[in-house]
Order: C-alpha cells, then structure tokens, then sequence
C-alpha cells in the first residue's frame, strides 16, 4: 500500500518555489551524508575492514600486475575498480602512487582518455612511469611524454605517431629510462633524450627509421648496459661496419633479435674482420633472413654460451639450413656431436627443430614454416650419427626407416606424430622387434642387422591402437629377453588417455 | 656425538592457549624471533601474543612448521623490490591448500602474519585476497565481503565522471 510520507513544511515564511525546492535538495543532500556516515560505520563491521591501511595497499599492489607491460599476456586489474568499491578502499587507492604509474591503453582500438592520464600522472606523484600507447593522439602522446624525465619504460606502436611531438618530448633527457620499444614508423630526433639516457638496458626497435650511421643511431645503442636489443625491420638496413661498433661496445648483451634488419652485401667474411666477442649473450634469434646471411653472420661472433635461434625467410629450405649449421658447427671452435634433436610441428604452421650437444653451451633452435614432411631432409641433411635424443612430435613420419636404423646410441625416443598415417606407426613398432628382419631387401643378406635402437630405455609413443600397443608390449618383453635391457614406456593410447 | 635437541618455546595467546613449538619453527615470525633474541637467559614463561587467539596461531604454526628451515626474506630482497617490482599472484598449490578457509579465518591469519612478521604468510594472504577481487565489479567486490556503498554525494559525483574511463574498455 503506498503511503504519502508526512512532508515537511517547507514554507512558513513564504519563500518561492525554486526557495523551496533548495531546500528540499539541502535537506536531500543532509540525508545522504548521513546515509553515507551510516553505511560507513556499517563497513567497519565487516571482517576485511580489520585489515590495516598497509594490509589493503599490499593487497591493491598485488592486484596491479602478473606480468610486465612489455610482456605478452599483460592484463592488470584496473585500479579504477577499487576506487568505486567504498570510502575507505578509494582512499586508500588514492594514496598508492605506484597503483597509477602505468599509463597504458588497454586494446589497441580503445585508447586511453586524456583526463585519464592527467589523472593517473597527478596520482602517480613522482613514482617512475611505465607508459604504452598505440596510435597515440598527438594530445595524448604530449600528455604522456611531457613527463620523460619520470618514464621508465615506454613503448610506442602504431603507424601513425605525431612526428612533431615525438621531436619536441624525446629531446629531453630521459633519467630514469631502462626501458625503449618503439614499433612505429617514426625518426626519432637527432637529438633524442639529449644523449641522457644512462640507464636504459632494453631497446626494442621495430620499423623504426634510425640510421645506425648517425650519432644518434651509435648513441642510443651504444651503451654497456645495454641487455636486450631486439631490431626488427629496421630501415635503413645496417651495415655491418655499423653494427660492428655497436656490438663490439655491447659487452653486457644478453638477449639478441634480429628481423630482417642485416644488410646482406655488408656482412664482412669471417676471415677479413676479426670476430666479435659477445661473452654475456645467453640467445640471439636472426629472423626473416636467408640461411646463408644467418650463418654468415654467427660466424662473425664469438658467441660460445649462446642458445642460438634461426627462423629463416618463409621459403622452405631445411636443406640450405642443415648444410649451413653443418658447416657453420665444423667451423667453429669446439664442435660438437649432436646428441639431442627434436623436430616439432605445429599443424599448418612452422616446423621446429631444436639441435642440442649433452652440454648447455651448445643449444640451437631453428623455425621454418613448413608443413610438408621435413623430418626425413632434416635427418638426412645432419650428422646425427652420435644422437642419443629423438623427438618427433606433430610431424610426418613417412620415410624415416632408413634414416634411424643407423642410429645405434638412441636411449630417448619420443613419436607422437598425431597427424600421421597409423600404419607408419605400426612400421615404426615392428622396426623395435629383435626379431623382425629387418635386412631382406638388403643384397647382403648374411649381414647381422640388429633391431631399431638397440640401446633404448625409454620410449614414448603413440596414439596407438590397442592391437599395436599388445603387439608393442610384446616386442618389449622379447627384447628384455635377448638381453637388450627393459625399455620405459609411455603409450598415448588411440581414444583414450596416456 | 648427538645432534643438539631443538630448543622448545612456550608461547600464550590472547584466549590463554599455550603452544610449545621448536624454535626454529616459531622464528619464522621476524616479531618473535627478535624477542628471543633480546632475551638472554632461558625463560621457563611463555611469550605472551596479545594479538592471537589459538585458533588463529595453530594455523599460523601449521604453515610455519611446513615452511621451516626455508630461507626468510632478507630487507636486501625487500628494499630491491621497487615500485616496478614483478609482482604475480601466483601461490603453491600447498599455500592454496592451507589457506582455503573462511573469510573471517582468512582475515584473522593476515593480520596475525602481519602483528608476527611473517612476510611470506603476508603475501600468501594478500595475494588470496587479491585473486579474490581479480574480475569482479565493484558491486561483486562489495558482496564478497559484506560491505556496502558508502560515498558521500559528492564523491558519487567524481566517481560517475570516472566511470567514463571504465565504459569505454
């Protein structure tokens, strides 16, 4: 039943309307303070109200990141959210300078509003800058940049960057900045950061128009602190006399990327230049570059603990790979047996092959887009005679046989194929029995042929029938029994779980 | 020659429980560690921990005696964690295991960790809490934890000028 409150009486004095109705929003106003002092007291009744102010800042901090805003998969909570939550949660939010020292757009197509950056400076106070934007206005980059000498990392990506404001805000000095990413087509001025940059360690160039022949190109790059250097695209390409004064002075570089930034005629001949000590480098990836400039290049360094990666130019040419890895690991001091080597393929997509000695110095990783059987032309472009490691995951097998009946030392074999014709499998099985011939179509038919892999301990395969796994089991236990040691298995069986 | 017997220490709640633990377990708690250092002679009467109930502190113990003998968090670690510090919210599947109890238990071992010093029990805590409020509304927040809107008109007012920044993600 709906009830006429009992109103007040507004008007004993004969005030207007608009009098009257101040009043009502005064009085309206009283309430809701004093709803809002009422619902305060309320909270503090809660069990999470016990928690000292530093316990809920500590919880907010947790809050803020998982990952580094340079790293895939970042995605803070937005601290935006604990403000709405209740007085004393917005409060305390608002006094954690470091909850608004990142200023980033969340998706590319949704960027950041200017009153949100205003907001997020003011709050941060003087707590150093994390700042990532794409495409940024030129107001919002001003914004931003007005503020170097706080940053401490930056990134910027698009293709349609301000030229002007870039000028204007990378000319000052930049303290504090340990952190560089620019994926934007944009010329960074001649006077960038003024030279001040004393702790920047990671630079990540990627379409970026910086001559490496300029003083400015030589300043940024040139540093001994500097750990990460990722150059992508870079235009114009760099010569390697360039390069070479810029790596020579990197002596703390631990991580290397190059895509398709090496100018091809300018890569000197290993035995016209001396070689370039890198002794800190832990990877260095060359991408997007042809097999032959890639070796040509890693022979020019001195590289002896790095993991080193190749993903060539999309045209398929393991052999071009294989042979130049060949060549590239008998020229090298300190060559090695490969002992570990594991091709992976990713269905539709690039095909991995990973080389290993037993040792860590000696780890390679090589990516070709390839989905067109590459294990048989990797196996048979490689010395792998001393392997005792083989990993075939995701790739066809069709044609191995040959190949890895030579291979008398394989203690680890692993063959999930998943995507191959089950009869190969069945092939791949039947190759394991001690008692299988394997030597008839051989003309030497006196020859004693052992089984596949007589010093295997363990095997991983599968999916298999479950004809082909009791037919596996079997030649298990008949190789136990020839003395040829037990084997430990892991089965993917068809249909069901491992 | 036999190995020294594990010192044992009585230490008193706030509801009159006692606990005798190993030393090495109760110095887990920088508080109480810093205690027995200052005392030199062998005391037969136990701590006193007007900040703890029984309840609270055999759960603080449980996790201290599954951690004993582990590394504590030294103030060079803690000051090297700057603003930019790398934090996750990741917890071991035991601390996920120990510290799946209700809100009110969960509160009472933050602030028992937090009167102890225990950093590392802190954290555990602060970072459930954290992974509790991850997604959630503000309205699912203040659910979660039984509390209710409380601004002021006028924070209600800067509050809806904020809430464009949010409406547009």
């Amino acid at each position: 039943m709906l009830v006429t409150p009992d109103l007040p009486q507004f008007n004993p004095y004969g005030l207007t309307e608009n009098e009257i109705r101040e009043k009502i929003d005064q009085e309206v106003l009283q309430l809701k303070e004093r709803i809002s002092v009422l619902n305060t007291f309320r909270n503090t009744l809660a069990p999470v109200s016990g928690l000292p102010t530093e316990v809920l800042s500590e919880i907010f901090l947790h809050l803020l990141k998982d990952t580094s805003i340079f790293e895939i998969g970042w995605n803070p909570v937005d601290p935006v959210t604990v403000t709405r939550v209740c007085r004393r949660w917005r409060h305390t939010a608002l006094t954690i300078p470091q909850l608004w020292a990142t200023i980033a757009d969340k998706r590319s197509d949704v960027p950041i509003r200017i009153d949100q950056i205003e907001a997020y400076i003011q709050r941060s106070r003087t707590t150093p800058l994390s700042v990532h934007l794409w495409n940024p206005s030129a107001s919002a980059l001003g914004a931003c940049l007005a503020h170097i000498p706080r940053l401490r990392k930056l990134k910027l990506v698009g293709d349609s960057i301000d030229q002007q404001v870039v000028d204007e805000a990378l000319a000052q000095p930049a303290p504090l900045l340990a952190a560089l990413e620019l994926e934007a087509i944009i010329l960074p001025p001649s006077d960038l950061f003024s030279g001040v940059h004393p702790n920047l360690r990671s630079l990540l160039l990627d379409k970026c128009l910086l001559p490496f022949s300029s003083g400015v190109g030589q300043s940024l790059v040139s540093s001994a602190k500097i750990t990460r250097l990722h150059l992508i695209y870079h235009s114009p390409l760099i010569a390697a006399e360039h390069f070479s004064k810029i790596l020579i002075s990197l002596q703390n570089l631990k991580e290397l990327r190059l895509v398709a930034s090496l100018d091809h005629r300018a890569i000197p001949h290993p035995q016209t230049l001396p070689r370039i000590a890198l002794h800190n480098l832990e990877i260095i990836k060359i991408e997007e570059d042809s097999c032959e400039v890639s070796f040509k290049f890693l022979e020019w360094l001195d590289i002896p603990a790095a993991c080193i990666s190749i993903l060539p130019d999309d045209r398929p040419d393991w052999e071009a790979l294989c042979s130049g890895f060949s060549t590239y690991q008998q020229q090298m001091p300190g060559s090695f047996d490969i002992r570990n080597i594991s091709i992976r393929g990713e269905p539709g997509q690039r095909t991995t092959l990973n080389i290993s000695s037993d040792e860590f110095s000696h780890r390679y990783s090589f990516q070709l887009k390839d989905t067109n059987n590459p294990a048989r032309r990797i196996l048979q472009h490689l010395d792998i005679s001393q392997v005792t490691s083989i990993t075939l995951d995701s790739t066809p097998l069709f044609g191995l046989d040959s190949h890895l009946l030579q291979l008398d030392f394989v203690e680890t074999f692993t063959l999930l194929p998943m995507i191959t014709d089950p009869e190969d499998l069945e092939d791949i099985v039947a190759l394991l029995s001690p008692d299988d011939d394997h030597s008839e179509d051989d003309e030497d038919e006196d020859d004693e042929k052992l089984c596949l892999f007589p010093k295997l301990k363990e095997l991983t395969i599968g999916p298999l029938e479950d004809e082909l796994y009791d037919m596996l089991l079997e030649i298990v236990a008949s190789r136990e029994k020839m003395g040829l040691g037990s084997i430990k298995l892991d089965v993917v069986r068809r249909g069901t779980e491992s | 020659m036999a190995a020294p017997a594990t010192q044992q220490i009585k230490i008193r709640c706030n509801d009159e429980k006692e606990f005798t633990v190993d030393r090495d377990v109760l110095e887990r708690s920088v508080l109480i560690k810093n205690m027995l250092e200052d005392v030199t002679e062998q005391q037969d009467a136990p701590i006193p921990l007007p900040n703890v109930s029984g309840p609270v502190m055999a759960k603080v113990l449980e996790y201290c005696t599954h951690h004993r003998g582990e590394p504590l968090p030294s103030a060079d670690t803690e000051q090297s964690q700057d603003e930019t510090r790398k934090r996750t919210t990741d917890i071991s599947e035991w601390d996920q295991k120990f510290i799946t109890v209700d809100q009110e238990m969960l509160f009472e071992i933050i602030l028992a960790a937090n009167y102890l010093d225990i950093k590392s029990l802190l954290d555990v805590g602060c970072k459930t809490v954290a992974n509790m409020i991850k997604g959630k509304t503000p309205e699912e927040i203040r659910k979660l934890f039984n509390i209710v809107n409380d601004f002021t008109p006028e924070e209600e007012a800067q509050i809806k000028k904020e809430n464009e920044w949010a409406e547009d993600r």
